[in-house]
């Protein structure tokens, strides 16, 4: 139990617990400090001087932000002396910069401007010093405009503390005193991974959004929480809109999984829409695909899934997006498995869970270890796994261990990674040969750590067979890189693996049985036996379609192909061009006018992730329910309402065909 | 490819190692240092070694550098002669031995001898101001300064490089 304290604010008794500050208990209290500089999600810097007070008994000021609070203390917030310091402190950043509101793109929801009302600032007494300093253009998203800047550090602190990968800095000194990225380059050439958490916390227009500015001001705003549908970490966020229209997207408090950290795509990405809304069904007629109405083109799917149904004519095979919340998975799995009887039922991206779920098969069923592991693990080997690609979060809490605890990462992946820039060793072994590399890791971990009794003699044997001469020749990786990699993963107290989709995506279950060999060696197996070894997949609800029963798709000789993308940005593969061109015929649910609409024979309009409303399940199971955000477009339907008119249309047909 | 030599960039690993682990924020002025006299000057290339080398963000570094005017981020002269000009120099005459060097050295402050030399610049306070008037090279200072201790000392530089 926290030791309780009692103090005096303003003359108000005010209650608190030890190791608070004085803003936190006044905060607490319902009462007002001013302040600029801190935030929150941050670490306390007291450099903007706002929240100055002073306490009984000691002669000099102190800043709230940073003072603990003492059982008994006196403390003044406001009088006319500290409202002059404030007043003098405001008109000073004032007159440092330029700060001429009516031309500054976040007037109205900016920081410094609300302390300047709330302080009655009309004008400053000092001259103006107005440096010429010329705004940052290069990040794609956001704009850095020195000349609003206060220096705050709430940047500097966001990028180091939260983003993980500490880009921005100070540089220079006293009135030459700006903010830098790296070595003082351009944002856009930078380290940033641009996610935006920088501009989350600047409290002036110093910077902001390059989208956002023009309708975001704070009037009508209205938040409402979200999922990223891009990959399975459930990274939430909060979506602002304003007259029902996304206006940008923010970090959330409140997110479980992610805290207020949030990457590009979620952030960014997810606003750009690469191709226009499908917002009318359509149906190919003599070759070409006519705007229909609604009932045509459900009559049209219900007659193709029908015909199939006999077995006769060929089987239909549906691919649904992994983007999609429960509820509407088990729509479309019940209508196709159930319904239409069809067997080959999958996602797009299947083989990621495929694989694993083979390797379930072949070597029993594993528990996987959880954020907790990750988040405490001394040294993180990745195998076929990119994160700050395919995963951004996840890529940044791995910068934050390298950067902060010296975490080493190793970096196993075919192709040239993105984490590699964080990691202390990577091998790039030829594409098939990952195996050779595993075996090569386990070989040489029974060598330096003497393990060969905890292994059967045969499995000891294949694992020495694989020296690093022999890696180093199957998989074209340095002989002392595989060494070395054996090494650090044997002297790390608590390492974990981490697989992603450039492992599964192999479709070689044999490859995850490997890596759970490696963690249970060395014993690096948690309390309810999970093994310190964590696969991800790429789309939000990937654990989802597990649990409803998605179990793979053979598309070779498929009547009908019933495609349910939604806003899923389909990789078009060769292989998949060709089994659609194959097709008998193509039934296409798509929010986009997209490449796989030339394929089709049937299009339905669909939703977009923020017309979507369910519940997601993420990798370590935990299922997170949000409403919709914003109305779909006029005669888009939901998901759920298409899949229903379907199956209601499929019975009536059989009823038909009984009579 | 290192742009600082191994004995240099061992140096900085040792100054590293004498502060805690997880503390090598520590040693960034240490290490810029070292960096400075190898290298001659901090351009980005050494700033980045000097980051890599004590496991920091490029940023850390860069802020130091650029925070502290004795670190040379451009390049410049053999010899840096910074003439102090402040108050108590200024009283005994530190006006006229910059006014002095300008003319030997036919620059003025700020600039660099064509033979690449000297860079002559203008300082504030030096902190001596007891044996005012006074000038730095490198890490050395000269006190209590004449015109003609001025051209020995300009004399002696020169030599020196000469001999080299
Ligand atoms: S940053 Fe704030 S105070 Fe400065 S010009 Fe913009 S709105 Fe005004
Ligand atoms: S850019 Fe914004 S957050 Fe960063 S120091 Fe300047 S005012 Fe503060
Ligand atoms: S966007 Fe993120 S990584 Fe880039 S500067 Fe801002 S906080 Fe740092």
């Amino acid at each position: 139990m926290a030791e309780l304290i009692t103090l005096t604010i303003d003359g108000q008794e005010c209650r608190g617990t030890k190791g608070m500050t004085i803003l936190q208990v006044a905060k607490e209290n319902g009462l007002d400090i001013p302040t600029l500089c801190n935030h929150p999600w941050l670490t306390t810097h007291g450099g903007c001087r706002m929240c100055v007070v002073e306490v009984e008994g000691q002669r000099r000021l102190v800043t709230a932000c940073a003072a603990p609070a003492e059982d008994g203390q006196i403390v003044v917030a406001h009088n006319d002396r500290l409202e002059t310091l404030r007043q003098m402190t405001l008109e000073l950043l004032f007159a440092e910069r330029n700060h001429i509101c009516p031309f500054c793109a976040m007037t109205g929801v900016c920081e410094l401007q609300d302390r300047a009302y709330e302080h009655h600032i009309t004008h400053t007494r000092y001259d103006y010093i107005f440096p010429v300093l010329t705004p940052d253009t290069t990040n794609p998203y956001f704009v850095q405009d020195h000349n609003r800047c206060i220096l705050c550090g709430r940047c500097v602190r966001s990028c180091y503390e939260i983003a993980g990968v500490g880009t921005l800095g100070f540089g220079h000194r006293g009135s030459q005193e700006v903010v830098i990225a790296d070595l003082g380059v351009p944002l856009g050439e930078s380290s940033c991974i641009k996610c935006g958490t920088c501009v989350d916390v600047c409290p002036t227009g110093a910077l902001f959004d390059k989208r956002a500015p023009y309708f975001s001001r704070a009037r009508g705003l209205e938040r409402k929480p979200s999922i990223c549908p891009d990959d399975d970490l459930g990274c939430a966020m909060n979506v602002v809109l304003k007259s029902g229209l996304v206006a940008r997207i923010e970090g959330w408090t409140e997110a479980p999984v992610n805290g207020p950290l949030l990457s590009y795509r979620s952030r960014y990405e997810i606003l750009n829409e690469p191709h226009p809304r499908v917002l009318k069904p359509r149906v190919r007629k003599d070759g070409e695909l006519v705007e229909v109405d609604w009932a045509e083109a459900l009559d049209a799917t219900a007659e193709l899934l029908a015909k199939t149904q006999s077995g006769a004519d060929g089987h239909v095979v549906g691919l649904c997006s992994t983007r999609l919340p429960y509820e509407t998975l088990a729509s479309y799995h019940r209508l196709l498995a159930e319904q239409c009887g069809c067997v080959d039922v999958d996602t797009f991206r299947g083989a990621q869970r495929a694989t694993r779920r083979q390797a379930d098969d072949l070597y029993g069923t594993h528990k996987e270890c959880d954020f907790e592991a990750i988040q405490q693990a001394d040294m993180v080997l990745l195998v076929g796994f990119d994160p700050c690609t395919t995963h951004p979060v996840l890529g940044a809490w791995l910068a934050k261990k390298v950067h902060h605890d010296g975490v080493p990462i190793v970096s196993i992946s075919p192709r040239t990674t993105k984490t590699a820039e964080l990691s202390i060793l990577s091998l790039k072994p030829r594409r098939g040969s990952e195996l050779a590399v595993l075996y090569g890791l386990l070989g040489q971990l029974i060598e330096q750590r003497n393990l060969g009794h905890l292994v059967d003699r045969l499995t000891a044997e294949k694992w020495r067979s694989h020296p690093p001469g022999r890696v180093s020749y199957e998989a074209g990786v340095e002989e002392q890189a595989v060494v070395r990699a054996a090494a650090l993963y044997a002297a790390a107290k608590n390492p974990v693996i981490l697989y992603g989709p450039d492992l599964t995506e192999t479709g070689n279950p044999t490859l995850i049985g490997r890596l759970w060999e490696m963690a249970q060696l060395l014993g690096h197996v948690g309390a309810s036996k999970e093994v310190m070894v964590r696969g991800f997949t790429t789309g939000a609800n990937s654990a989802a379609a597990e649990q409803i029963g998605f179990r793979g798709a053979d598309m070779e000789g498929a009547a009908v192909v019933y495609l349910l993308s939604g806003d899923d940005p389909v990789d078009l593969t060769p292989q998949l061009r060709q089994d659609l061109r194959d097709a008998g015929a193509v039934i296409l649910q798509s929010a986009h006018d997209g490449p796989l609409v030339q394929y089709a024979d049937v299009v339905l309009p669909s939703l977009k992730w923020s017309e979507r409303g369910g519940t997601w399940i993420n990798v370590m199971g935990v299922g997170q329910t949000f409403e919709a955000c914003t109305k779909a477009p006029a005669g888009i339907k939901p998901d759920e309402w298409v899949l229903t008119e379907i199956g209601e249309r499929l019975s009536a047909v059989k009823e038909a065909a009984h009579e | 490819m290192p742009v600082l030599s191994d004995a240099t960039r061992a140096s900085i690993r040792e100054a590293a190692g004498q502060y805690p682990p997880g503390r090598q924020k520590s040693a960034v002025m240490p290490a810029l240092y070292l960096a400075q006299d190898d290298a001659g000057h901090l351009n980005p290339e050494v700033l980045r070694e000097v980051a890599e080398l004590l496991r920091l963000a490029p940023v850390h570094v860069a802020a130091v550098a650029t925070f502290y005017t004795m670190f040379e981020k451009a390049p410049h002269g053999k010899h840096i002669i910074d003439v102090c000009t402040c108050v108590s120099c200024q009283l005994l005459g530190g006006y006229d031995i910059l006014a002095h060097l300008e003319r030997r050295l036919g620059i003025k402050p700020g600039e660099t001898t064509p033979d690449g030399r000297f860079t002559l610049r203008e300082q504030e306070c030096l902190g001596s101001c007891a044996s005012a008037p006074v000038l730095q090279v490198g890490y050395r200072f000269h006190e209590e300064l004449t015109t003609v201790k001025v051209d020995a000392l300009i004399d002696e530089l020169l030599q020196e490089g000469a001999d080299g």
